[in-house]
């Protein structure tokens, strides 16, 4: 098989799993306009949780993942009503939630370092077999990468269209103060939010279990990532965030083939700039801009 | 003892004309941007550079690395004044990655990760400023000189042309004055004094690399300002002094060594988000801060406003 | 400052020359009580939190460890060690503060200090204060020769990767090597040294590939170099990245060789990579007669830290062996423990043998030890060739390089 082709696959393979933090990260940016940079560790502990449930409790994988999810739902909730809501309250303008919520990646980060040690931990126990579809021998990893991210699309994809909390966050974002006046619980949604953004990245720490291994500074490498997805997909657009991973994981791999490895955050990074520049809404921005 | 306070002072310093230089940009004109960190690298390797290949004296240095950081914000704010908010985090996000990246690969230029050792310390006339007293006197000499610019500006016609552009920029568009203008100039003149800091950091620790100057950087950078209260300039200067002081104070915390550096790490954040819920308006900050009701929809508030 | 150097200068005048009064009154009384301390404190560097954490933590118990050790017999004939740890998060900046508290508040003359940047940055102020600056973890070629005030107790990263690439040659019949390699000091040093080896030796670099391992996509890269159809790949990567850039290699169906310098090790690989690590040779610290000494410490560390000594803790452990030896023999002959005295008395250590084996101090800073030729083999690590049989097969003469 030649390089291009082993190249798009494994593009695709990151960018699923870009996809899934974007939307992740997404859900929550979009909905409450936070930068939530304990995103980061709560994606951590989503792994570590599915470690300890299998390794610890002897849990099957589909379980100790819905575990995980749970926890980080929970994790995700107490950032909002521990820190969040109370600034809101307050007043306190955006910039300062930015700075607690950097500070409370820094805390949590550290309380899992203490825990857990820095050593990444695994499940995996070599590399992984190869499926031929087709033509292509893929590897079983770029395949879980991408069910992940197909799952993880279709799920946001049904929550906003088929149900009821799906409506009114749209609503929520595409202006939060009719949304109130039209007697959406503002607090309850962007509660919501924190909870469903949050089990969804357990999906990356399962991934990252069987891959990289899991360790204290998970999240925040992939913090840049969701951020960037999110932006190139276009605030405002909740499926934009996949798009944007996708886009992104693709992009890295186009910048290996065609130069060194060395640049290919420079040239991702370069690439959605530019592209913000000419189109600031983004792929699937609905066009908001905030005076 | 003595030398050991001489440094974290040393360092607060340096870290003061950051935060300073910030407020300008973010505190007086609400430009919320994460790339002062390059700005304070590429001063910082300019500097570096011509001191030690054109044998430049140490305030040709300064200017020459002020100049660089400078030029390069004005090529970027260009673009980037078509930015704003959330987008213009983002962008200068990207911006201070791609930084970091180019100072890493550009090895002809920068030696890349190798870094640039031996950078002579600041000296004028032949007198180098080389024990820690002098090398104090060098940072508080710069300091000073970046607080008064500042404080020019800020109390200046200009300054209240630039609170305008933070607190209502359709009014001053209406009232004749070009926003996007304003926004370069300002971001210009603050990272012209980002990069003067990133020179006298090259010359007090003698040692730069990439590694210094990474996006956690322009992090500390606006703790420090929105610490000590954005838009009283002189706040963020001491808020600079407490987040060198209260890492260091950890230091005689008694912290068991198996603990050291990560319970470090989170008494200090805990700290911070104290801060944040018991005095949001910052150190310096006076006024009470304007309550909004809705939520998150405005993306360039700042904490304060001065109190003048 | 210049008042206090000028203050210890003139301590340090009094202290030579009280003793010299006082051995002509009475030839050995009071002597060591005027000269040593009941406790002697060094500082320590390290990285304790950040991403290279894990790292930090090993780091600090082999030094810890061999503190308890001496300790426990005695001290240095009868002084107590103290080491002070301080953290730098791997921070050029925060190592410098950190240095200084360490020197001015703790008054210490030795100081610990990992990777080359905060010692690079800390250099200027250990040559100042004339404090000794000693790293079991910068092996950067950057650090060759940069102060008298520093010195390493680890293998030269070039001779690594020159014997590596001997084994490839005369083991494989190795033509065609690519190069994988973290964009940082060490990676880059690494690279310069196996590109300017390799063809030296006939052979031909396919491809080099280098990865910011925070950031990095390893797939897309080690696909690329997968692709490259490499006879070995030499992996010039440390910390928490290497394991995934082994699985990864494996992933792209890379089955040949991966040859690797001492870092490879780690519990860090290990536990990611698996049975990907088979099929990789690494060089390391040869240690000949090291099966009793390893046995025993093996089992007090796993005592004392109810876990196995990896890698990082062997060198640090060695490096403060060594440095406890120097100190205790530098007592015996009625030494001050000067920086400028303790540097000198591990030049004059000669062959110390540590659990990593037999290696010396050398005046340009660096070390000199012999290496073996490692490789993963039913989930461990296992001695591949030895430094011998590497020197009886012609593979690489240790000997040359001793003068």
């Amino acid at each position: 098989m030649d390089l291009a082709l082993q190249l798009l696959l494994q593009g695709v393979g990151s960018g699923a799993i870009y996809a899934v933090v974007g939307l992740s990260f997404g859900l929550i940016f979009n909905t409450t306009r936070v930068f939530h940079f304990a995103h980061g560790a709560i994606l951590t502990l989503g792994g570590y949780t599915i470690l300890l449930g299998v390794q610890e409790l002897g849990a099957p994988l589909p379980l100790a993942m819905l575990g995980a999810a749970g926890v980080a739902a929970i994790a995700g909730m107490a950032c909002e009503i521990l820190l969040y809501r109370p600034l809101r309250r307050r007043g306190a303008p955006p910039l300062l939630w930015f700075l607690a919520s950097f500070a409370l990646l820094v805390i949590l980060q550290n309380i899992l370092l203490l825990i857990f040690g820095g050593v990444p931990l695994s499940l995996s126990s070599g590399a992984m077999g190869r499926v031929a579809l087709g033509p292509l021998n893929v590897s079983e990893l770029v395949l879980w990468k991408v069910a992940a991210g197909i799952a993880a699309t279709l799920t946001i994809a049904w929550v906003l269209v088929g149900t009821r909390l799906g409506k009114e966050l749209r609503a929520v974002v595409s202006n939060p103060e009719m949304a109130r006046i039209a007697g959406i619980d503002l607090d309850r949604r962007y509660l919501h939010a924190y909870a469903l953004g949050s089990a969804l990245t357990v999906p990356v720490g399962a991934i990252a279990l069987f891959d990289q291994g899991v360790s204290p500074d998970l999240g925040e490498t992939q913090l840049l990532i969701a951020t960037v997805a999110v932006f190139a997909g276009g605030i405002g657009s909740y499926l934009g965030g996949a798009l944007g991973g996708l886009v992104l994981g693709l992009v890295g791999a186009v910048a290996v083939y065609v130069t060194n490895a060395s640049f290919q955050t420079t040239l991702a990074l370069a690439a959605m700039t530019a592209f913000l520049l000419l189109r600031p809404n983004g792929l699937l921005g609905i066009g908001l801009r905030r005076a | 003892m003595e030398a050991y306070i001489l440094a974290v002072l040393a360092m607060a310093g340096i870290y003061a004309m950051l935060a300073v230089s910030y407020d300008l940009a973010f505190g007086y004109a609400g430009l919320f941007s994460v790339a002062h960190g390059a700005f304070f690298g590429i001063g910082a390797y300019a500097g570096a550079l011509s001191m030690l290949n054109l044998g430049l004296p140490f305030p040709l240095a300064l200017l020459a690395g002020a100049a660089a950081a400078g030029l390069v914000a004005a090529a970027i704010a260009l673009p980037a004044s078509r930015l704003e908010g959330d987008y213009l985090i983002v962008g200068s996000l990207a911006f201070a990655v791609i930084c970091h990246e180019l100072m890493l690969n550009l090895t002809e230029v920068t030696r890349g990760p190798m870094g640039i050792p031996g950078i002579p310390p600041p000296s004028l006339f032949g007198f180098d400023f080389d024990t820690p007293w002098l090398q104090l006197l060098v940072i508080l000499a710069v300091l000073a000189v970046i607080g008064l610019v500042a404080w020019r500006i800020a109390a200046s016609p200009y300054g209240r042309v630039l609170r305008a552009l933070k607190d209502d920029p359709t009014a001053l568009e209406a009232a004749g004055k070009s926003v996007r203008r304003r926004k370069l100039e300002i971001l210009t003149v603050s990272a012209a004094m980002a990069g003067a800091a990133g020179v006298t950091y090259a010359s007090y620790v003698a040692f730069i690399d990439p590694e210094s100057f990474i996006a956690r950087t322009s992090f500390v950078i606006i703790v420090a300002t929105v610490l000590g209260g954005a838009g009283t300039l002189w706040g963020p200067a001491i808020g600079a002094l407490v987040i060198w002081c209260v890492p260091e104070a950890l230091r005689f915390a008694g912290i068991p060594a198996t603990l050291r550096g990560p319970l470090n790490e989170i008494v200090y954040a805990a700290l911070l988000i104290l801060i944040v819920m018991l005095r949001p308006e910052g150190i310096a900050g006076r006024r009470r801060l304007r309550t909004r009701t809705e939520t998150g929809t405005t993306t360039t508030a700042s904490t304060t406003t001065p109190a003048n | 400052m210049t008042q206090l150097t000028l203050r210890r200068r003139g301590l340090g005048r009094l202290a030579l020359g009280l003793p010299a009064v006082a051995a002509g009154l009475a030839p050995s009384a009071g002597r060591t009580q005027a000269r040593y301390p009941e406790l002697w404190r060094m500082g320590a560097v390290l990285n304790l939190s950040g991403p290279t954490a894990a790292q930090g933590a090993d780091f600090r118990a082999g030094l810890e460890f061999a503190a308890a050790q001496w300790n426990a017999r005695g001290g240095l004939g009868g002084t107590r060690i103290e080491i002070i740890f301080e953290d730098s998060a791997a921070q050029p900046a925060r190592a410098v503060t950190a240095a200084q508290k360490l020197i001015q508040v703790d008054r210490v003359n030795v100081l610990a200090n990992v990777y080359s940047s905060p010692v690079l940055a800390v250099v200027p102020i250990t040559d100042r204060a004339r404090v000794l600056q000693i790293s079991a973890g910068a092996t950067s070629p950057r650090l060759v020769g940069i102060s008298r005030y520093f010195m390493t107790s680890v293998a030269n990263a070039a001779l690594e990767a020159e014997v590596a690439l001997a084994f490839a040659k005369q083991a494989f019949n190795a033509r065609r090597v690519s190069i994988f390699y973290g964009n940082d000091d060490f990676g880059t040093g690494m690279r310069d040294a196996v590109r300017r080896l390799w063809p030296a030796a006939g052979g031909t670099i396919v491809e080099d590939e280098g990865v910011d391992p925070t950031r990095a996509d390893l797939a897309a890269v080690s696909a690329k170099l997968a692709a490259s159809r490499p006879d070995a790949i030499y992996m010039a990567l440390s910390g928490a990245s290497i394991g995934a850039a082994v699985k990864q290699l494996r992933e792209a169906r890379f089955t040949a060789p991966i040859l690797s310098h001492q870092g490879f090790e780690s519990r860090d690989l290990f536990s990611v990579a698996g049975s990907a690590a088979e099929n990789s040779f690494w060089t390391s610290s040869s240690n000949p007669e090291g099966g009793p000494q390893e046995a025993a410490f093996v089992a007090a560390f796993r005592q004392a830290y109810n876990r196995d000594p990896a890698i990082f803790v062997r060198t640090h452990y060695d490096l403060g062996m060594s440095l406890f030896e120097a100190m205790a023999r530098m007592r015996q002959q009625g030494q001050d423990w000067t920086a400028e005295n303790i540097r000198a008395g591990l030049l004059g250590l000669g062959t110390f043998t540590g659990v990593l084996g037999p290696f010396s101090y050398r005046e340009d800073g660096t070390a000199l030890r012999e290496l073996d030729i490692r490789t993963y083999r039913r989930g461990e690590a296992a001695v591949h060739l030895s430094a011998a049989e590497i020197q009886q097969r012609g593979i690489f003469d240790f000997g040359a390089r001793r003068t």
